[in-house]
């Protein structure tokens, strides 16, 4: 049975797709490369790709807007909406410190390690939050 | 595996089908890169065709030694060094981002890149 919050139409799709596309130029333009990881960031990523599509894009689950708890890769469950606010704030935490921890250390030899960890650590804490109801992974690789 | 990227050239045959190399794949000796030049198709595409022509790698294929992820980190640091830790846009790069970013969420979005790409 398809989930009709992540069931897109062909009209849908072609906005995501354009949605996307503004937002990774300006991305790969640099034009977000001094921003904090924060909620607020990742929020405004989710904004920017489902505007035009949901009616809740920026929003994350919480007490006050969404459901209880998510699937996700078929069998899985997500956290209760009520964990979401908590375990957000704490996962971009962690991303922050680690970036700022870094600054100015860009010559060292395990730098692209840490950063690839960090980015991988980060995703798959994402995935298992669950923190939108539509899904998880276009709004965490641009982040 | 890195290595192996480099001396490709010379094992890829013009002739070679698409479910040859898609084996080819599966063993660790072509990277997705090898397989779009010798179709000559885009690299977008590629994981889309491994997949219909069910080609996976096992995990000892997957894992890297310890010289072979040092000379990988080695490639990353010297490309974002030659860049100066900035990004560098490219429109290939980010269509074949939102191709491979929509195909996780279960979408297609080949057509589209197709056109964007005016290929």
């Amino acid at each position: 049975v398809n989930d009709p919050t992540r069931t897109y139409s062909k009209q849908e799709v072609e906005t995501l797709n354009e949605n996307q596309l503004v937002l990774l130029t300006e991305i790969y333009q640099g034009n977000w490369s001094e921003r904090d990881a924060n909620v607020r960031l990742l929020c405004q990523i989710h904004k920017r790709i489902f505007t035009g599509v949901r009616g809740f894009a920026g929003l994350h689950r919480s007490p006050h807007f969404g459901s209880d708890r998510v699937n996700f890769y078929g069998s899985l469950r997500s956290p209760h909406k009520d964990e979401v606010p908590f375990g957000l704030q704490k996962i971009l935490e962690k991303v922050q410190t680690c970036l700022l921890e870094w600054k100015g250390q860009e010559d060292q030899s395990n730098y692209d390690l840490v950063c690839i960890q960090l980015a991988l650590k980060t995703h798959a804490d994402l995935i298992g939050l669950q923190p939108f109801e539509d899904g998880i992974n276009a709004p965490a690789e641009p982040l | 595996m890195a290595l192996v990227h480099d001396i490709t050239n010379d094992l890829i045959d013009k002739s070679m089908t698409p479910e040859v190399l898609a084996d080819l794949y599966a063993q660790g000796i072509l990277e997705i890169q090898d397989i779009a030049k010798a179709l000559s198709i885009e690299v977008f595409e590629v994981p889309f065709l491994l997949e219909k022509l069910g080609a996976t790698r096992p995990l000892h294929v997957i894992l890297m030694s310890s010289d072979e992820i040092a000379a990988k980190l080695a490639k990353i640091q010297s490309d974002r060094l030659a860049r100066n830790g900035t990004p560098v846009y490219s429109k290939e790069a980010v269509v074949r981002d939102i191709v491979s970013s929509q195909r996780l969420e279960g979408l297609d979005a080949r057509e589209w890149a197709r056109k964007e790409l005016k290929l």
